[in-house]
């Protein structure tokens, strides 16, 4: 019987090796003389549009597309003037370069462009990166399709409740018009009950929301501590290390040291994701027939010094996914 | 150059397709053996491949069941968990110290961490270690598992590129042998396709001198003779021709004779086909029929003939003919010009192997000259009937006068005689008498031989007839001085015969017994025998030579005795009596010994059917 069994498993290494000796090559497909334009919304170094146009250049590198990137700087220069006047420039920059596609990345390119200049217009638009929901926009348009950037705070409950007691939810942000504006949109995501939303200003406010949830919660997610006044992250660890008694999530980089779970977006997937949509609108699909998608993908990270705080152990699947931290900041 | 045979050609040639295949097989053995090398080489690789599978099967059994135990916390599963660790870390320890697997060994060691790691990991949960200590076994497990992946993942693929190379060795290999086999093909199909041409360009070349001398002795020229000199089969065989094309001008001028003898022969010659229809004619035939040979070919050969005035019936004679049982027949043939020629006809089959008729011959000979003849013949005897007739009847008459006008001069009616006158008129007398005898004999025979002589034929005691004989003959016996004596039994069946033509014939061969008998005994014997009533007369007389008993019974055969005397009379007695019991249905025949006597015998049947 193990001889069979021997005898069976070579002839099948052997068909499979002459299939794969006989197998012919794929062809590429040529999308040689297309043209697609690259509208990065802010200014090259910023890590998040960076992600997305490397990760679109990768993608549509070998296929023949003549690819032309263009900066609108408008991280660098906020003021809404500014973003009409880089607006304008990356119109006429369409008008001359006329690409057979554009890309889009980021809400400053819709908002600037797209929305004022090429709204239902024959132009195809592929929209990369909009965070949340494109109806603050008019979008979508007839020309448009893309994919949208959400906060990832569906994973991030789902691994908080393994070690949670509840499914209370509690989401402690930095008040301002952005982070309000996220808030509003993570009950969508959010399987379990959003029972609280506090919004604060400075850092000692902030402890003491952090304190006072965590009796009206079973876990907890904090946003993005920026503008936060008198935000001290070594001071927040060693408060936090203190005081944590419910598990903590985030989907920001820089609160995973006082998290024990965070969920962090992956800005490639929006730009290999947008690349992808301009070259099925290249082989001739319309745009408005591209369902519109959001991201899904992201970086699980889990602090060991928080689990033990908590007296959390994490299930080998789950760490062996997950970016470890020990303790302090994060890292693989 | 070398002659050979043709067989000896075709099995070199064989040989020679032989040798190209052995040396196939020697060219490509040492790849052959490569093959098989390679092939015992790919079952240790193929069994370490298997190996690496139940590995990763177990190894990720191990992995799930751990996975299982924290999201479940069951001591249940803790069990499962350990029994994984018990099975893969048995099979590893198991396996590290066979050499054969001695290349998985660094794998094996892994396995064998992996498990000391799970174990560990248990331990902890099973003291409460903390969560942080916990949590780092479970990475420092996920670790070795991340490891043991790699390196199973890097061993598979190891074996597997090497099976790969392995195989594309066994496939570089065998498409050499596949090269080689195909030159060697071509150099096969290459000499096998010259040899055919050469060989066929020889026979053919052979052929066609055959095939020209067979048309020449179609056509005739008998003396055409083949010259090859190929040494084989087929010089054979032209040899065998030029045997055969020797016998045939023999034989063929042979027939040439007989074809001019058949053409020239006196008698019509039909030759017929089985269906009855004519396929051939000689000269003969036509010439007497007025018939062309094309217009006879193919008829029915019945147009040839007429049963007309023969006791023949048409279909009878067809049978006959199809039959080929015609023998002598006399038949009539129907000329062109309707006329009807008389022929002797004769018929033979021309038979087959397997005794089947495919012709049957007819040769028939024209009798029209012997019919006239035989008519003229008949004309004669007939007018010799009626002469002897009329002449006897005529002699008969002053015969009759003359004998009773002697009578009366010897009775003295007309006046006395002297006794030398009564001895002249003695004389006239008895030749008178004799040659009464003489015409009344000759009218006999005459109406005997003409059937004209209607017999009497009545239910008769013989017996009684021979008896009257005797009486009638014994005074002359007597006074011959011989002893005349009847052997006849008392009583015999009656017999139906001519009373009258008996006793003529019984006194024919009683006074012939007389006449040559000059002493000793005459007797008559009767007696009943199966087919009638035999009558012998015996005498011990002269005898009779046999050369001559065979004319005995012939018409004016008048025989010497032995002594060359001179018998008196007309010769026709024999012949009447010969008649006489012919016409009786029954036969006579005598036996003779010179100087010893003779019996002459008769039989008459006991009842004769007269027609």
């Amino acid at each position: 019987m193990k001889c069979l069994k021997k005898i069976l498993s070579l002839g099948v290494l052997s068909i499979l090796f002459l299939l794969v000796l006989w197998s012919v090559p794929c062809e590429a497909k040529n999308y040689q003389g297309k043209k697609i334009l690259y509208i990065n919304s802010y200014h090259p170094g910023y890590y998040w549009s960076d992600g997305e146009q490397k990760a679109a250049e990768g993608f549509l590198k070998n296929t023949g597309v003549q690819l032309k990137i263009v900066y609108m700087d408008t991280k660098n220069n906020p003021s809404a003037e500014f973003s009409r006047r880089a607006g304008l420039k990356v119109k006429k920059l369409i008008q001359s370069f006329k690409p057979d596609v554009v890309i889009a990345a980021d809400d400053t390119a819709l908002r600037y462009v797209i929305m004022p200049y090429y709204r239902d217009a024959q132009l195809p638009v592929v929209l990369c990166g909009i965070n949340w929901d494109l109806s603050p926009y008019g979008a979508p348009y007839k020309n448009t399709t893309g994919i949208i950037e959400i906060g990832l705070v569906g994973p991030i409950y789902k691994h908080l409740r393994k070690m949670a007691n509840g499914n209370r939810v509690g989401i402690l942000s930095f008040d301002s018009f952005g982070e309000r504006k996220n808030a509003g949109y993570y009950h969508r995501y959010i399987d379990g009950e959003l029972s609280q939303t506090e919004f604060v200003k400075d850092f000692t406010a902030w402890k003491q929301k952090f304190i006072d949830m965590q009796d009206k919660v079973d876990m907890l997610i904090v946003a993005d501590p920026s503008g936060i006044r008198g935000w001290n992250i070594t001071e927040a660890e060693q408060f936090v290390l203190e005081h944590i008694r419910i598990p903590v999530g985030t989907e920001t980089v820089s609160m995973i040291s006082i998290s024990l779970v965070g969920v962090i977006k992956i800005p490639e997937e929006q730009g290999e994701c947008a690349a992808a949509a301009a070259l099925r609108i290249l082989d001739g699909e319309k745009p408005s027939d591209i369902p519109i998608v959001s991201n899904k993908k992201g970086n699980l990270y889990v602090n060991l010094r928080i689990a033990n705080k908590l007296g959390a152990i994490f299930s080998p699947a789950t760490l062996r996914s997950a970016k470890v931290v020990v303790g302090g900041g994060a890292k693989d | 150059m070398l002659k050979l045979s043709i067989r000896t050609k075709i099995i070199i040639a064989f040989f020679i397709l032989i040798i190209l295949s052995v040396s196939f097989l020697l060219i490509s053995f040492p790849s052959l053996s490569k093959i098989n090398s390679l092939s015992f080489a790919a079952i240790p690789l193929s069994r370490e491949i298997n190996i690496l599978q139940d590995y990763d099967e177990s190894v990720k059994y191990l992995a799930n069941k751990i996975e299982l135990y924290f999201n479940i916390r069951s001591e249940e599963m803790k069990g499962e968990v350990l029994a994984a660790v018990k099975q893969v870390s048995g099979l590893a320890t198991q396996h590290k110290h066979e050499k054969a697997l001695s290349s998985l060994a660094g794998m094996f060691s892994v396995v064998l961490e992996l498990n000391n790691a799970v174990t560990e990991l248990m331990g902890y949960m099973d003291k409460g270690e903390s969560a942080y200590t916990i949590n780092l076994q479970i990475v420092t497990v996920n670790k070795l598992f991340e490891a043991f992946d790699r390196m199973q993942n890097n061993l598979q693929e190891a074996r597997l590129i090497q099976l790969q190379k392995n195989v594309h060795e066994q496939t570089e290999i065998t498409q050499r042998i596949l090269d080689r086999f195909l030159m060697i093909e071509i150099w096969i199909i290459a000499i096998g396709f010259l040899s055919s041409i050469v060989l066929s360009r020889i026979i053919t070349r052979n052929l066609l001198k055959l095939r020209q001398g067979t048309q020449e002795i179609a056509a005739g020229n008998f003396s055409a003779r083949i010259d090859i000199s190929s040494n084989d089969e087929i010089e054979e065989l032209a040899q065998s021709f030029n045997t055969m094309a020797d016998h045939l001008r023999k034989t063929t001028v042979s027939k040439d004779y007989m074809d001019n003898v058949i053409r020239t022969m006196a008698e019509t010659l039909i030759v017929v086909n089985p269906d009855l229809t004519i396929s051939s004619v000689n000269q003969a035939t036509c010439g007497l029929l007025g018939y062309s040979e094309d217009e006879l070919m193919g008829k029915p050969v019945k147009m040839l003939f007429s049963t007309e005035g023969t006791l023949m019936e048409s279909a009878e004679f067809s049978e006959l003919i199809k039959d080929a049982k015609l023998m002598n027949c006399e038949i009539n043939y129907r000329a062109k010009s309707g006329r009807r020629i008389p022929i002797i006809l004769s018929t033979s089959a021309m038979k087959d192997k397997d005794n089947n008729t495919v012709r049957i011959i007819c040769t028939a000979t024209d009798i029209i000259e012997r019919k006239i003849a035989e008519e003229k013949l008949k004309e004669v005897a007939e007018l010799k009937s009626k002469l002897t007739s009329m002449v006897s009847h005529e002699l008969r008459t002053p015969l009759a006068a003359i004998k009773t006008g002697i009578s009366i001069v010897l009775d003295g009616l007309t006046g006395g005689i002297n006794a030398e006158q009564k001895e002249v008129l003695d004389i006239v007398k008895t030749n008178v008498d004799r040659l009464a005898r003489l015409i009344n004999d000759v009218l006999d025979f005459h109406k005997l031989e003409s059937k004209k002589m209607q017999l009497k034929m009545e239910e008769n005691d013989i017996v009684q007839v021979i008896r009257e004989i005797y009486d009638m003959m014994n005074p002359l016996a007597e006074q011959k001085g011989l002893t005349f004596t009847l052997e006849v039994p008392a009583l015999l069946p009656k017999a139906v015969f001519d009373k009258d033509r008996i006793i003529q014939v019984l006194s024919n061969l009683v006074n012939n017994a007389l006449k040559f008998t000059q002493k000793g005994s005459i007797t008559i014997t009767a007696d009943k025998e199966l087919q009638g009533i035999h009558v012998a007369v015996v005498d011990t007389g002269v005898g009779i030579k046999q050369e001559d008993i065979s004319r005995l019974f012939h018409s004016f055969e008048q025989l010497e005795t032995p002594d060359n005397t001179k018998i008196e009379g007309t010769g026709l007695g024999l012949a009447i009596c010969n008649e006489i019991i012919e016409q009786h249905g029954g036969d006579i025949w005598v036996e003779s010994e010179i100087g010893k006597g003779s019996t002459f015998h008769f039989i008459i049947p006991f009842k004769r059917e007269l027609a």
